[in-house]
């Protein structure tokens, strides 16, 4: 399954981008921006659905990458995963702020028996603009890792890195997202208007 | 949020994605990716500024919370100082110093010293045998002669001890 462009897991090439952008090189930034803004966009544009909001957040991420390059310690994980958190970061500010945050309860154990592999809701999935009607209609948590961990295909230890959870909630939320996913199609949820 | 791209651009033209496939081909637009290139090119441009800044001539952290911290602590020394004005008086040194301590100098140097200041005098603990009490015209056990007992010597500045006070 490929969904989305495979964001750079600390390859060198990032690496001596970065070393060069520690130093203050300017002709570092467009290459570095050029590489990882793609995927960092799309991650915040599954979780806000919005492109001007997902724009605001991946601006903010990168801008913070430029002002302290040495705020990200490539040790900890790859630069697409610092910048996804940054932007995620940004976005939780925003909705706050525009007190459209609501804290969504991951919920609904009853769900748990149709927590099938993506390929199955996939499948079940008539089009593809259903099943991006019932990603969206998903609780923000639970969209949140089912974007990065089966369309965006990050591993679970980088994946709850940037959603700033235990790897073991990752693994239930995503259990329930699927599950929940799989309810939505099957409801018509996802049905064009 | 500095200088964002919906912040200085006019409303764009929606583009939400529609589908999966919308989503597997968004990127950001030509304006996006302008003013995040020029918005990090400032950025860039003050962490370069301030990285040429000596390191002695840089601010310290501490040095943002200093008002903070200067307020803390007038607020605490103004409470001392309403605690200590509300205290009792205390005893006078002297009375302390005689009550406490048994002179072994002559009664005149010892008013002397009282008269002088208990200033002039410090405590020294130390461990002395027992039968140097005799000495000092102390009471003492003969059989408990060959040990040593705990006592705080007042020494003058002189180096003359005044006073000795037994700890048990």
């Amino acid at each position: 399954m490929s969904f989305a462009p495979q964001p750079d897991h600390g390859g060198s090439e990032t690496l001596l981008l970065l070393a060069r952008l520690q130093r203050g090189d300017a002709g570092a930034l467009e290459p570095l921006y050029r590489r990882e803004s793609g995927p960092v966009y799309r991650y915040a544009l599954a979780l806000c659905n919005d492109t001007a909001w997902a724009a605001d957040a991946m601006h903010d991420a990168f801008v913070a990458l430029a002002a302290n390059p040495t705020g990200f310690d490539p040790l900890r994980g790859s630069l697409g995963a610092y910048l996804a958190g940054a932007a995620r970061h940004s976005l939780l500010a925003r909705w706050r702020e525009s007190r459209r945050w609501v804290e969504e309860t991951d919920g609904d154990d009853a769900m748990d028996e149709r927590a099938d592999a993506p390929e199955h809701w996939l499948a079940r999935a008539q089009h593809q603009q259903a099943l991006w009607r019932a990603i969206q209609a998903l609780a923000w948590p639970q969209r949140e890792v089912l974007v990065l961990v089966d369309l965006q295909e990050r591993n679970y230890v980088e994946a709850a890195h940037i959603a700033g959870i235990e790897i073991n909630t990752l693994r239930t939320r995503l259990h329930r997202a699927r599950a929940r996913l799989a309810a939505l199609l099957e409801a018509g949820m996802g049905a064009s208007p | 949020m500095t200088s964002s791209p919906t912040a200085t651009a006019p409303p764009q033209t929606p583009q939400t994605p529609l589908t999966l496939e919308d989503w597997r081909r968004a990127w950001p637009t030509e304006r996006d990716d302008d003013a995040t290139l020029a918005a990090m090119r400032r950025a860039l441009g003050q962490y370069r500024r301030a990285q040429r800044v000596p390191r002695w001539r840089r601010r310290p952290a501490w040095v943002h919370f200093a008002p903070w911290f200067g307020a803390t602590a007038a607020s605490l020394g103004l409470a001392l100082l309403v605690f200590v004005a509300q205290a009792p008086a205390p005893q006078a040194a002297e009375t302390l110093a005689s009550e406490v301590f048994v002179p072994v100098v002559p009664p005149e140097r010892w008013a002397s010293f009282l008269h002088d200041g208990t200033g002039t005098a410090w405590v020294v603990r130390t461990e002395i045998p027992s039968e140097r009490l005799a000495l000092l015209g102390l009471p003492y056990d003969p059989s408990q002669a060959d040990r040593p007992q705990r006592a705080e010597l007042l020494m003058h500045a002189n180096g003359d001890v005044l006073a000795v006070r037994l700890i048990p």
